[in-house]
């Protein structure tokens, strides 16, 4: 290779590198980074791409999902709430970034109430309890019957303080029994053990739980939300027997704190058209996530009274992160 | 036979042209991708997800598993030809892989590892047809009792890997356990030897104890070696005789490769244990049948033969669990997972009942990608062993500049690369003094697990350690375990016993 | 010559020791548990004892010649200044000058001399593979040549 083409391969290249500094007036003018602070293949995950797939044709403007893992979602979400309020970077949020964390982690790094723009609420879904259809537990109360007993009776959930084992915890706490919690890495792990009666019973997602239910290997005594299931609809919500028991689990797209009006409301729009259209539709239908109908002027008020009701529960079942 | 009519109906939906070009393409891109030291097959699906939502459901999977076994053909290629391994799984791969091709031989090592890793895959497949629902049966009975015991054989295994004192290898396997334990601490939201620093909150990156352990250290040495004054290129056989094995190196391996093929797909058919056990245990396992295992570690084909075999296996056999009960089997077949929800296909113990066609389909085009990439591999050999006929002045920059970015591309933080150039100067230390870093990627990455199980079983068990011994398979497993620890040592305490008594 | 052989040895075999030590004392701070549950504390407890057994033990082995004798500590300080000048100016200067700082440094631990058309064409190759690979197919939010220089000048 000669040094004049050296020269001009380096150039050329340089003067690329300059374009992407060049700026617009109008929103968006430049792909937009939805952060998911979940590893890919996760529901969250899901959910997200198929929304920023969406988002993309609504705003003209690329949407490009990064996977941000971490330490319950929170470093993906710490990312977000430092970076430019400008619309260009906004995240996935769930229960557990937005509401549980701020109880979990003593020392995370962003206020869930003061440090985000909430732009649009995206949907939620309860989760099932679920015991091998082998065990003995026919009901709500067979189990929590046999939970009295000194052993006991374990519970598996997704992770230590996430809003399965919370569940868990909140069950523990209202029937006042012994119920012993055991954590497990992924949701699936966990079912497998509680379908080969290793553990007892789990909170877990309604459609992976249903899904085994048909099969003959799980069977449901109870749906975490007080609405119910429309996924199984026959499963009694567990407020029927313990009074204030309504958990779900739930998708919030927010950004950094201060982000301009206009920006949030362009972007909530594509947010709602995106919800709308039929691949998002078909989606939560068959994974049993429902739309959430709450306005955006209250999705601040919604956040906070989740950080209450999860900082509860949590307080109650001495579970932090030390 | 039912078996065969379903085969035939996979055939059908693998053999279109659109499905034949979607599984050549990922097969290309899994093995580019696989061979360059950093990136892997986790980070390419990743970014492949969101092109491939167009596509037919069961073409976008058939691409995407293609990158993901066409990773593992690919991963072996550097660990052979630059001692840097690909993937963790073909870690095992360069312990015999590259001092063949340091010897001048690299197109036979890179030519037998096509071969094993063929037949693995190949054989693994079989099995999963025939067997793929009662085998997750079996797989969803394994409880962390059973783990734990699997893990404690593995890692005893591992001991016997590195070469020179099986106390130094053992050093080096604790010393992986304690890396892994680094992070926060699932079971109680503990953090554990961060020191404060936020991106050690999921642990250390494998890629950067990976790349610097065996890359970094490797470069260095090779620098201060003879080589680079008697001859600055490698000279390499590069004739096609001397790449094909001959009746002789043929009826050798075949044995070390239905070995490796066994291990890999039992080890492989169970959730959370993957193609890098199953790659450890081959190569131990090998060792031990062995009649001259002092052979290991210096070039011996069935070094390369038995671990490859296994990992392909090991591979194919994961599908199991994902798509028969839902249940991944690594992260990668996580996002695979998350692939098919997306595309509106819930695996579970209904999909094969509902979507025979998908299902099946997906299992031939796995044969077909195989085949693929054994007619890929082969001509490219020749091509693949003058990387390392490059002057080493050249070489050199380039490896460390994939090792840099590859490390950097796992989370996007120059914190990784900090931590590969720490690794690197540790290994270097370690081979001077005699320490083999293979068995620290088995601890690393086998360690977290062990404990995760093993604090599982006891909560469950409510304190009660004897449940180890209670389960059949465990106690089988355990027991295994304790032999292999205490035959080695019977001579030496008798040795120590005899000169006692005097 | 002997000695001096153990010496080093005996070093390592002590730092061990103290590794496993070390280990140890992080494992003391974290609870140990009970058996009905572990705590955070025992399995690093354990294996830092394990780890101080173990470099005893190696105190006791005999040496063999089975070690690897290549030094180069002069190659382990290139190459590791390398590594840290890419990941010092990678975020701050963008990649082209990461790149070609790396380059340099991996050319002068090299130990002979490598020529000026060379280290340019590895410097320009490498960036454009990597800007390609990297950054527009794995999309990294890298600069090829980050604002700020233009700024700075």
């Amino acid at each position: 290779m000669t040094t004049i083409r050296n020269m001009m391969a380096v150039s050329v290249a340089a003067m690329l590198g300059l374009a992407g500094s060049v700026s617009a007036q109008s929103f968006p003018d430049k792909p937009i980074t939805m952060i998911v602070p979940f590893a890919a293949g996760t529901s969250t995950d899901t959910v997200s791409r198929l929304i920023a797939e969406r988002m993309s044709e609504d705003l003209g403007q690329t949407v490009v999902v990064e996977n941000r893992a971490g330490a319950g979602g929170s470093v993906g979400t710490q990312d977000v709430v430092s970076s430019d309020a400008d619309g260009y970077t906004i995240a996935m949020g769930t229960v557990g970034t937005l509401a549980i964390n701020k109880s979990i982690f003593p020392e995370l790094p962003y206020d869930p109430e003061s440090d985000v723009t909430p732009i649009a609420f995206v949907g939620y879904t309860p989760t099932l309890l679920v015991v091998s259809a082998e065990s003995s537990f026919q009901t709500l109360n067979d189990l929590v019957e046999a939970a009295r007993s000194e052993d006991g009776v374990t519970f598996a959930s997704t992770g230590n303080g996430t809003s399965t084992h919370l569940a868990g915890e909140l069950l523990k706490t209202l029937s006042d029994t012994n119920m012993i919690h055991v954590p497990f890495g992924s949701g699936a792990v966990g079912l497998a053990a509680v379908m080969s009666g290793e553990v007892d019973f789990m909170f877990n997602h309604p459609v992976s739980a249903k899904q085994n239910v048909d099969a003959g290997k799980l069977r449901a005594l109870g749906v975490s939300g007080a609405a119910g299931s429309e996924v199984a609809p026959e499963v009694p919500p567990i407020n029927d027997s313990y009074e204030g028991f309504d958990l779900i689990a739930w998708w919030l797209m927010h950004g950094p704190a201060d982000m301009p009006a206009d920006v949030t409301e362009k972007l909530n729009m594509a947010v709602t058209n995106a919800l709308a259209s039929d691949a998002v539709s078909e989606h939560f239908v068959k994974s049993g996530i429902s739309k959430g109908e709450i306005p955006f002027a209250e999705l601040e008020g919604f956040i906070s009274s989740e950080v209450n009701k999860w900082g509860d529960i949590a307080n109650a079942a001495n579970a932090q992160a030390n | 036979m039912d078996l065969f009519s379903n085969i035939a109906l996979g055939f059908q939906t693998a053999f279109t042209a659109e499905a034949l070009f979607y599984c050549f393409l990922g097969c290309c891109i899994g093995t580019f991708v696989g061979a360059l030291p950093g990136i892997g097959p986790m980070v390419t699906i990743s970014v492949a997800l969101p092109l491939t939502f167009g596509l037919d459901p069961t073409v976008a999977l058939i691409m995407l598993a293609g990158i993901f076994y066409g990773a593992q053909y690919g991963g072996s290629i550097s660990s052979i030809l630059l001692n840097l391994p690909g993937t963790a799984s073909t870690a095992v791969t360069a312990l015999d892989g590259y001092p063949l091709a340091q010897s001048g031989r690299a197109g036979f090592a890179l030519f037998i590892n096509a071969i094993a890793s063929f037949c693995g895959s190949t054989l693994s497949i079989i099995v999963v047809m025939a067997f793929a629902p009662a085998i997750a049966e079996i797989a969803l009975r394994f409880n962390s009792t059973e783990y734990f015991a699997v893990m404690v054989l593995g890692l005893v295994a591992a001991c016997t890997i590195g070469g020179g004192s099986p106390l130094k290898s053992l050093v080096m396997v604790v010393f992986g356990l304690i890396l892994g334990i680094v992070g926060m601490d699932i079971n109680s939201g503990a953090m554990r030897y961060t020191f404060g620093f936020l991106e050690l909150t999921d642990g250390i990156s494998l890629i950067s104890v990976a790349m610097g352990l065996f890359g970094v250290a490797e470069i260095v040495r090779k620098m201060a070696g003879p080589s680079t004054h008697a001859s600055k290129t490698m000279i390499q056989d590069l004739s096609l005789a001397s790449m094909l094995p001959n009746r002789e190196d043929l009826s050798r391996l075949w044995l070390p490769i239905l070995r490796g093929t066994s291990i890999g797909s039992m080890i492989g058919a169970l959730p959370g244990a993957g193609p890098t056990v199953a790659s450890f245990m081959a190569y131990a396992a090998e060792k031990k049948a062995s009649r001259d295992p002092g052979r290991f570690g210096k070039g011996a084909p069935e070094g390369v033969a038995a671990p490859e075999a296994a990992n392909n296996a090991a591979v194919q056999a994961a599908f199991i669990p994902t798509l028969s009960l839902g249940i991944p089997g690594d992260v990668v077949m996580a996002i695979l997972l998350g692939a098919m929800i997306m595309h509106g296909v819930i695996p579970g113990p209904q999909f094969i009942a509902n979507e025979p066609a998908m299902f099946w389909g997906l299992l031939v085009s796995f044969w077909i990608g195989n085949l693929i990439l054994l007619f890929l591999n082969l001509p490219l050999i020749g091509l693949l062993v003058r990387i390392i006929t490059v002057p080493s002045r050249i070489l050199h920059p380039v490896v460390i500049f994939f090792i840099c970015l590859g490390s950097y591309s796992v989370s996007n933080n120059i914190f990784d690369v900090f931590v590969t150039l720490v690794f690197g100067v540790l290994g270097y230390v370690l081979v001077r003094r005699g320490f083999h870093p293979a068995p620290v990627l088995l601890g690393f990455i086998l360690g977290p697990m062990m404990e995760e199980n093993l604090r599982r079983s006891l909560v469950i068990a409510r304190g009660d350690p004897s449940v180890f011994l209670e389960r059949p398979a465990s106690a089988v497993m355990l027991g295994l375990a304790f032999l292999l620890i205490v035959m080695p040592l019977r001579k030496p305490a008798l040795r120590f016993l005899s000169r006692v008594r005097r | 010559m002997l000695r001096h052989r153990n010496f080093a040895h005996d070093l390592f075999c002590l730092t061990i020791i103290g590794f496993g030590f070390f280990v140890i004392y992080g494992g003391l701070e974290l609870s140990i548990g009970t058996m009905r549950r572990i705590g955070p504390g025992f399995f690093p407890l354990g294996l830092g004892a394990i780890m101080a057994i173990l470099g005893v033990g190696l105190l006791f082995e005999r040496q063999d010649e089975n070690r690897d004798d290549t030094r180069n500590p002069r190659g382990l300080i290139f190459i590791s200044l390398a590594l840290a000048a890419f990941a010092g100016l990678l975020e701050t200067l963008g990649l082209f000058p990461a790149t070609a700082a790396m380059v340099l440094l991996v050319v002068a631990a090299e130990p002979e001399r490598v020529s000026l058309p060379t280290v340019i064409g590895l410097i320009a190759g490498l960036w454009a593979v990597g800007y390609l690979l990297f950054v527009v197919v794995l999309r990294l939010p890298l600069q090829p040549l980050a604002p700020e220089i233009w700024t700075m000048m």
